[in-house]
């Protein structure tokens, strides 16, 4: 196993997969060991249709989420719903969740559909996200994935990796979020543009997998291919107790070995740097790109009108606990709507149980259901031109949740809701 | 496969610099945008917030609220570009060719990014880098993706004569452009023939049907 530690890790996958060395800018041609679609399931089969295939190639490989119109707002999309699940039976797909489950990656993540040293594609951009198991998540889109369930394979190119070290631990008030906003900063939305983003040293070790999640979840506002954590105790801590959630069967053997050991520094990275954990503050991405990013203290005041809690980016359990905990003890501002969307309806379920949701709902939350909600501006609460929005989730473009004069501010949770309970981006270190 | 046929596009050009600048100079003037010709237009100046051609994200393209309805390619051209270029089918009309920024279509995976610009007339576009999703999704739906800096900057700088035809080689890497030739890393013949084809859905047919 030595020798496999020398190499960055999106290499070592590939080479896994593919069964022969290789050098970044090789194109190998592989078959997933899952591919993800959601609403634009309906899209995909018409396009599957047209391959002049009748099966998907392996059912069991097909997983299908609804979650980006959840409720459906409009009748086009109760008809992608229905046109889906129309497939899901005819094609005899199992892993299919309904829409309330919660949004793709996590089902993905709980289910157990994502192993280490896997292959994954997802017709969703965000499916970097997986990369926190130490999986390969590779977005594509719709033709693609017709074109994958119809061929069962892929073409790709073998990825130059950056590695982003990660030492010390973070101060109170700063988390993950914050610290992949900093890296934005640092890099810019094109930074990792066809790259591999691989998080490393003791600060990612020490990290949780909601934290991992995000991290790789944003990976793809740097324009990377994939994100990745080397799969560790963590991880398996993480599988068995979704595995006991889903009271199941061991899913697929993995032959990747969980490392327990500290991940010898590799050679071969196109790039190399560190961040220092204890370093960071609380960072904004400011209108209307994810990399004009700002320490907090650059920006606050500004007015918000709406907060977004949710998302795959920042939706979690552990989400809620930190806005929780600084809303325990006051209410969200007059003129403030924070819109809370748990991740998953497993997460909802849980902090219904450990009482955040009643510690959120009683500061004048409303916590609505497991689903994308407002993110991309179809469904859920929409801005009008003279307002701002300071929101958990991944992207800030121009109109995207709304009117294109209306603003939207990327932050953590912890800014999030304290920015919701004063009305004004706050930096949250200056509540407790 | 089918290499007998190079893949060789031949068209005009139009500048989504150029179009923003128009938009800017209708903003500041308040004039209609009809009213404005491209070539009076100064765009040496174009690194304004509002004429800035970089990280052009999906959003833009195709937004959010068309993402989960399905529209024909036929009314595309209707919502193409809306977020950042208004009326952009009217005024790309006759041109088969846009020339694009850094980092272009960046974000959501959204297909209907790259189809709407196909439902356009486009059949090629050229820019300084194209986004990795992108990218796929254009090779996918048999849309020429060009990654030709040296092109752009020139095209932008006003050194090509923008009423010129040009033409696109993309087995070879070459774009001819009156007295000028600029290369660029071709595709490998594979993804070219996926380009031949018109596309992945079209290519895979041939192994099904």
């Amino acid at each position: 196993m030595t020798a496999l530690l020398t190499k960055p890790l999106a290499l070592e996958l590939f080479e896994r997969k593919a069964g022969r060395a290789l050098q970044p800018g090789d194109i190998v041609v592989l078959e997933p060991d899952r591919v993800m679609s959601h609403d634009n399931t309906a899209f995909i089969q018409k396009s599957f249709r047209e391959t002049g295939a009748t099966h998907v190639w392996k059912p069991e490989r097909v997983v299908i989420v609804f979650d980006h119109c959840v409720p459906a707002v409009l009748p086009a999309h109760a008809l992608n719903h229905e046109q889906a699940r129309r497939f899901v039976q005819e094609q005899g797909i199992e892993h299919f969740f309904d829409a309330g489950t919660g949004i793709c990656h996590q089902v993905m993540m709980e289910q157990g559909l994502v192993q280490p040293g896997e292959l994954i594609l997802g017709a969703d951009s965000h499916s970097t996200l997986y990369g926190a198991m130490g999986a390969l998540g590779i977005p594509i889109n719709r033709t693609e994935m017709a074109g994958v369930w119809a061929t069962g394979e892929i073409w790709l190119k073998v990825p130059e990796s950056i590695r982003v070290e990660l030492t010390g631990t973070f101060s109170r008030g700063v988390h993950a979020k914050d610290m992949v906003l900093a890296l934005l900063a640092e890099l810019g939305a094109d930074g990792a543009a066809y790259q591999a983003l691989e998080f490393t040293g003791p600060g990612a070790r020490a990290m949780g997998m909601s934290e991992r999640m995000t991290l790789c979840n944003m990976a793809i506002e740097l324009g990377a291919k994939c994100g990745l954590f080397a799969a560790d105790t963590v991880t398996r801590a993480f599988l068995d107790e979704q595995r006991g959630a889903n009271g199941t069967r061991r899913s697929a053997a993995t032959d990747i070995e969980f490392e327990t050991k500290k991940r010898a520094p590799a050679d071969g990275f196109a790039r190399s740097l560190t961040i220092a954990l204890e370093s960071l503050e609380p960072q904004v991405a400011c209108p209307h790109t994810v990399d004009n990013v700002h320490p907090i203290g650059a920006v606050t005041g500004r007015p918000v009108q709406h907060a977004y809690l949710g998302s795959c980016t920042n939706g979690r359990l552990e989400d809620l606990h930190i806005a929780a905990e600084l809303l325990r003890t006051r209410t969200v501002a007059p003129h403030v709507q924070l819109h809370v969307y748990p991740a998953s309806d497993r997460i909802a379920k849980a902090a219904e149980r450990d009482g955040t949701m009643n510690t959120l709902r009683a500061a004048g939350a409303h916590i609505m259901g497991a689903s994308c909600g407002p993110c991309f501006g179809a469904v859920g609460a929409t801005l009008e031109p003279s307002q701002a929005c300071i929101s958990s989730s991944n992207r800030n473009f121009r109109g995207r949740m709304g009117s294109d004069q209306a603003d939207v501010y990327l932050a953590s949770p912890a800014t999030v809701a304290a920015s919701a309970i004063m009305g004004c981006l706050t930096d949250p270190r200056t509540l407790s | 496969m089918n290499l007998d046929t190079e893949l060789i596009v031949r068209g005009r050009p139009l500048g989504l610099a150029q179009l923003l600048a128009q938009d800017a100079a209708h903003k500041n003037h308040a004039t209609d945008w009809k009213a404005i010709n491209t070539d009076d237009v100064n765009t040496d100046h174009c690194n304004t917030d509002e004429s800035n051609t970089d990280d052009v994200n999906t959003d833009a393209l195709w937004p959010g609220k068309y993402t989960y309805v399905q529209i024909p390619r036929a009314d595309m051209p209707a919502h193409a570009f809306e977020g950042l270029v208004p009326h952009f089918a009217e005024r790309v009309a006759g041109h088969n060719i846009l020339v694009l920024g850094r980092n272009f279509g960046c974000g959501s995976s959204r297909e209907q990014a790259s189809e709407c610009l196909i439902a356009c007339g486009l059949q090629v576009v050229i820019a300084t880098s194209f986004a990795r999703i992108f990218l796929r999704n254009s090779i996918n739906l048999g849309l020429c993706v060009v990654e030709a800096p040296e092109f752009v900057q020139a095209w932008n700088r006003g050194a090509i004569d923008r009423n010129s035809p040009l033409e696109v080689r993309m087995d070879s890497g070459t774009l001819l452009a009156g007295e000028h030739t600029f290369t660029f890393p071709a595709f490998p013949p594979f993804v070219c023939d996926l380009l031949r084809d018109g596309g992945l859905i079209p290519s895979i047919r041939r192994r099904f049907v």
